[in-house]
């Protein structure tokens, strides 16, 4: 008999982030901060001005809290978030 | 697209307020747009807020049919520039967006005479362009 290899499963979960029409599937952990995701989404999506400006929200509308957990937050596998500006406004 | 817009900037500006519209293309054509798009907002004579409800279900419908907003274009008192607000809170941050400003809240003829327009280059800094040279309008 050999030795019996012994492996550490990281469960890891995708969501859907939309922006301005284009998809992207990223990995995420129920346990990470929302602002990790937010971050993955902005690289993802080539966003470099007034990153701090920007959130994600659900399909109902809701803005996800940053500081949360993906978890605490209500985040789903295979949910659909928005990235988008939190405000938008101009003059 | 431009008299299009122009008739919504006559009609909810009243000739005494900002207003804005955003136009439209299908995704897998950049550089395209097809379709004028007025938001629910609010607007004073000095700015405009698009509803946040407003925003997540347009860029949801966006998502599902598969298009994208190339630009903006809203309207000014006077002088067409791009302000602070302009640039901290378009609806696209991202590079290759346009922002159209156009001056005397739109309350004339369909044109981009005395108009500003602004694109977000890579390093999400907007840089100034020639209206009548980057929109085939």
């Amino acid at each position: 008999m050999g030795d019996t290899l012994q492996t550490q499963t990281v469960t890891k979960d995708t969501v859907l982030v939309t922006f301005n029409g284009q998809e992207k599937s990223l990995a995420y952990q129920p346990e990470e901060q929302v602002s990790a995701i937010l971050n993955r989404a902005l690289d993802a999506f080539g966003i470099q001005a007034n990153r701090h400006l920007m959130s994600l929200f659900t399909e109902a509308g809701a803005e996800l809290p940053d500081s949360s957990s993906a978890e605490a937050a209500g985040v789903t596998p295979g949910e659909l978030l928005i990235l988008r500006q939190s405000v938008v406004k101009g003059g | 697209m431009l008299a299009d817009s122009f008739e919504h900037f006559r009609c909810c500006g009243q000739g005494c307020r900002e207003c804005v519209v955003y136009w439209a293309g299908p995704l897998g054509e950049p550089g395209y747009a097809d379709t004028v798009v007025h938001p629910v907002h609010v607007a004073t004579p000095h700015g405009y807020e698009v509803d946040s409800q407003w925003v997540t279900s347009f860029f949801l419908r966006l998502h599902r049919d598969r298009r994208a907003a190339r630009l903006q274009a809203h309207t000014h008192p006077r002088q067409a520039g791009h302000s602070q607000t302009d640039d901290r809170f378009a609806l696209v941050p991202a590079p290759g967006f346009l922002s159209l400003v156009i001056p005397d809240y739109g309350h004339a003829v369909p044109s981009l005479d005395a108009a500003y327009l602004a694109e977000m280059n890579a390093e999400g800094e907007w840089a100034a362009r020639e209206p009548t040279d980057a929109l085939a309008v």
